[in-house]
């Protein structure tokens, strides 16, 4: 399955260096939280992951063509 | 210890320099910044002077911080009586005036009286000069900060600009052109006291002993605590970050809180901003550098933040990017609040198009847009009603239900119906709707909690208030998201004591109350701490929050358990043990 | 020989370099006594950031009458105890980077304090021709 992933702000470093890229992924299906696993992307570094631009929890199930956004966390407004 | 021990005292009306020691209880027990701001305005301003006369006073603090090596402690407190709310008011402001005021040799600096012509104070150490401002009067921020610096060298700046000679409730302070102390009219305390800017230069240093060993400890915080993943986003992107947040969770104030998507956000997101970026820019000491210096088309700002472009562009409909930038920058130069700036106008185009009042101007009209800050900074056409701030535009016009702010402060840029706890930050903040008291976004919208429950956020945002009411006393920049205990680590090395984080939760706690306390001297209760009628009673419309609103009765609810854990009564008023228990 | 290069376009003109340089050689933050000089402002026509180094051109060495600044191990050393007070060092130096103390002179000793600090890498510490 492939998965179209934007990482975004200091977060762009655990990919590849790309505002977006897809990624295969060697099963049928991935968690959320796996995905991140993956990417070597620790949870505690993540403010919230839109999937095809809905929040989504770290345990949705994703299954090849979604977009995932990952946002870092932000202190201050 | 890293206080000079110094307050330098100016009064306009005799032109008197004095420096006195500083208050080391008060230091002990409210650290410095806003806390010790809050504490010399409780102490000195008699209850129920107006704003705008010479018996109020604009107070200048630094920290235990300032002037050292720790990470993003370049900030200064401007605190004062709010012309735009007649709460408490202090303003946090970046740049490198703090840390020059320090090495001039003061903590802090309090402007008393009025000067019976427009005059700048020029502090050069211990020389204190009040030379005649009757050129600079009239002229804009910017050409202030030129004309000042070409007479007096490297020195650093404060200002104001027609907006607040002409004391508006949204005139702020700016300094090294786009740095600001933006709201509740801190620049129309200056205007008013014929103070048309602040320059200093410090020569003089500070000691701490075992220096070396203090900095490579703090150079390893830098790189362990300071420059990562939760804080480089303001490297990487700045604020503008905060614009895909918002418009992905359905808190984008757009078109003056009648939504909470913008159609055109794409225009005015960081992926836009970069586009025009010409250089990153920080404050004294911070290896974060939020600033974007941008340029587009003929125009360039150190900007736009987040705020900037929630209140200016979408919620004024406005989805041109350069035309944003222009608008910022107009506002600074006149010095102008975005954030009053953007949600009058918005106001003003609302009532426009709802038929209630013709101000000539409607959402997305660009051209009128760019007129808007000259027109409001010189009261000028329909400026001569927007300068009053929405709450007085709504008092003479009506359309009160949405005139977005609270206690007479125009609201910042998170849809309270998306962000529930954010309309409790908003509703109990000290200075009306600010989102720099407790910012319950990133947890909520942006993060885990569920946005759509009041529970457990009233615990929530007190422990926010608290602990930023002691980081921006200590003082630290609010960006760089550090624990209590780093702060109560590095606050110990500074004074050379032992302070726990369980002392630097009571300074915050204390803080707050005295804010609070400050307040309700001068009559402000439970009535004051609600929210605009559109939150309550109007669904947002489009995207994740379309159908939501935050029900009165879960925010009275909300306000209710606030109280109780704040040790407050019921109708919002401090107890005596809580008093007692503060040492308040 | 290695010594200071500032990359202007990287400086976030936090001044971080001139406190490591002021508390690693004066024991005290002063920004001003720093054996350096970024200035990052705003004037008219934008953003000016500029930087002033110790590139160890050793012209300070060849102005001094008493030999009180020498080269050791690619460094300058200053000699304390040789120094007239002179200021010809201080005069001569283009960078503008030594500066006059009440007794002798503070100068850039390469010890790259300054560069351990800077967020961005714009001050390395680079090959120079001599």
């Amino acid at each position: 399955m492939i998965v179209k992933l934007q990482l975004k702000g200091p977060l762009k470093k655990y990919g590849r260096e790309a505002d977006t890229f897809k990624m295969q992924i060697e099963s049928r299906e991935i968690s959320v939280s796996d995905l991140l696993d993956l990417l070597s992307i620790p949870t505690s570094s993540v403010s919230f992951i839109l999937v095809d631009g809905e929040k989504a929890g770290l345990d949705a199930v994703l299954k090849g063509g979604e977009t995932v956004i990952v946002n870092p966390r932000i202190a201050g407004g | 210890m890293t206080y000079t021990g110094k307050i330098l005292r100016v009064n306009l009306t005799d032109g008197k320099a004095s420096s006195e020691p500083l208050n080391l209880e008060w230091a002990r027990n409210y650290l410095g910044g806003k806390g010790l701001s809050i504490k010399y305005l409780f102490e000195e301003l008699a209850p129920g002077i107006e704003p705008l006369s010479e018996d109020n006073k604009l107070i200048l603090m630094t920290g235990p911080t300032t002037g050292t090596i720790v990470p993003n402690s370049g900030k200064l407190a401007i605190a004062a009586k709010s012309p735009a709310t007649g709460t408490i008011l202090d303003c946090s402001i970046g740049g490198h005036f703090a840390p020059e005021l320090k090495y001039a040799g003061y903590d802090g600096l309090i402007v008393e009286g009025k000067a019976k012509m427009p005059v700048y104070l020029l502090i050069e150490d211990s020389r204190i000069e009040l030379r005649s401002a009757g050129e600079l009067w009239g002229k804009g921020s910017h050409e202030t900060e030129f004309t000042l610096s070409e007479k007096h060298g490297d020195v650093v700046i404060l200002t104001i600009g027609p907006a607040g000679e002409n004391m508006l409730p949204m005139a702020c302070i700016n300094s090294q052109l786009y740095r600001q102390a933006g709201r509740g009219g801190i620049g129309a305390v200056m205007g008013s006291k014929n103070l048309k800017a602040i320059a200093v230069r410090g020569t003089g240093g500070l000691k701490l002993p075992g220096i070396r060993k203090f900095s490579a400890a703090m150079n390893k915080i830098k790189r362990e605590d300071t420059m990562t993943d939760d804080n480089l986003w303001a490297y990487s992107d700045g604020t503008p970050m905060i614009v895909e947040l918002s418009q992905s969770t359905g808190i984008l104030p757009t078109r003056n809180f009648q939504d909470g998507t913008f159609s055109e956000s794409e225009n005015i997101n960081a992926e836009a901003i970069k586009k025009t970026l010409k250089a990153k820019k920080a404050c004294f000491a911070c290896p974060l550098a939020c600033g974007n210096y941008v340029e587009e088309g003929k125009t360039r700002v150190e900007g736009p933040e987040y705020e900037t472009l929630a209140l200016c562009s979408a919620n004024c409909g406005i989805g041109n990017l350069e035309a944003v930038i222009e608008f910022n920058r107009l506002c600074d130069d006149f010095g102008l609040d975005t954030i009053s700036t953007g949600n009058t106008t918005a106001f003003a185009m609302e009532l426009t198009e709802k038929g209630i009042h013709d101000f000539g101007i409607r959402f997305g009209e660009v051209e009128k847009f760019l007129q808007v800050p000259a027109l409001i900074a010189r009261r000028e056409g329909i400026g001569a009603d927007l300068a009053l701030g929405v709450a007085a535009v709504a008092d003479k016009y009506g359309g009160r239900e949405f005139a977005m702010q609270v206690k007479g402060l125009e609201m910042p840029g998170y849809e309270p119906r998306g962000s529930w706890a954010m309309g409790l930050a908003y509703g109990t903040a000290d200075r009306g709707a600010c989102h720099m008291r407790a910012w319950p976004a990133a947890v909520e919208a942006f993060g885990d909690l569920d946005p759509f429950t009041i529970e457990g956020k009233a615990r929530l945002v007190i422990d926010m208030q608290n602990d930023n009411a002691a980081k921006f006393s200590a003082i630290f920049c609010d960006f760089w998201a550090l624990s209590t205990e780093r702060m109560a680590e590095i606050l110990s090395l500074l004074l050379e004591r032992e302070i726990t984080p369980e002392e630097l939760t009571v300074i915050g706690e204390r803080v707050y109350n005295l804010a609070r306390l400050f307040n309700e001297r001068e009559g402000f209760e439970r009535k004051d701490d609600y929210l605009p009628e559109r939150i309550f009673t109007e669904k947002l419309s489009t995207g994740p929050t379309a159908g939501k609103l935050l029900p009165r009765e879960e925010y009275e609810k909300m306000l209710q358990e606030y109280y109780q854990l704040r040790g407050w009564d019921e109708n919002g008023k401090i107890t005596a043990e809580k008093k007692k228990e503060l040492s308040l | 020989m290695k010594a200071l290069a500032f990359h202007a376009e990287k400086c976030i003109g936090c001044h971080l370099c001139h406190l490591a340089c002021s508390a690693q050689n004066e024991q005290k933050f002063n920004p001003r006594l720093a054996r350096l000089k970024i200035t990052s402002r705003y004037d008219r026509e934008g953003l000016r950031v500029k930087g002033q180094t110790c590139d160890l051109c050793l012209r300070c060495l060849e102005a001094c009458p008493v030999s009180a600044i020498t080269v050791k191990n690619g460094r300058l050393s200053f000699n304390e105890e040789l120094c007239t007070d002179c200021s010809l060092c201080v005069d001569i130096c283009p960078q503008k980077v030594i500066i006059k103390k009440e007794r002798g002179i503070g100068i850039c000793v390469q010890c790259r304090t300054c560069a351990s600090w800077c967020p961005t890498e714009a001050l390395t510490f680079e090959e120079v021709e001599k």
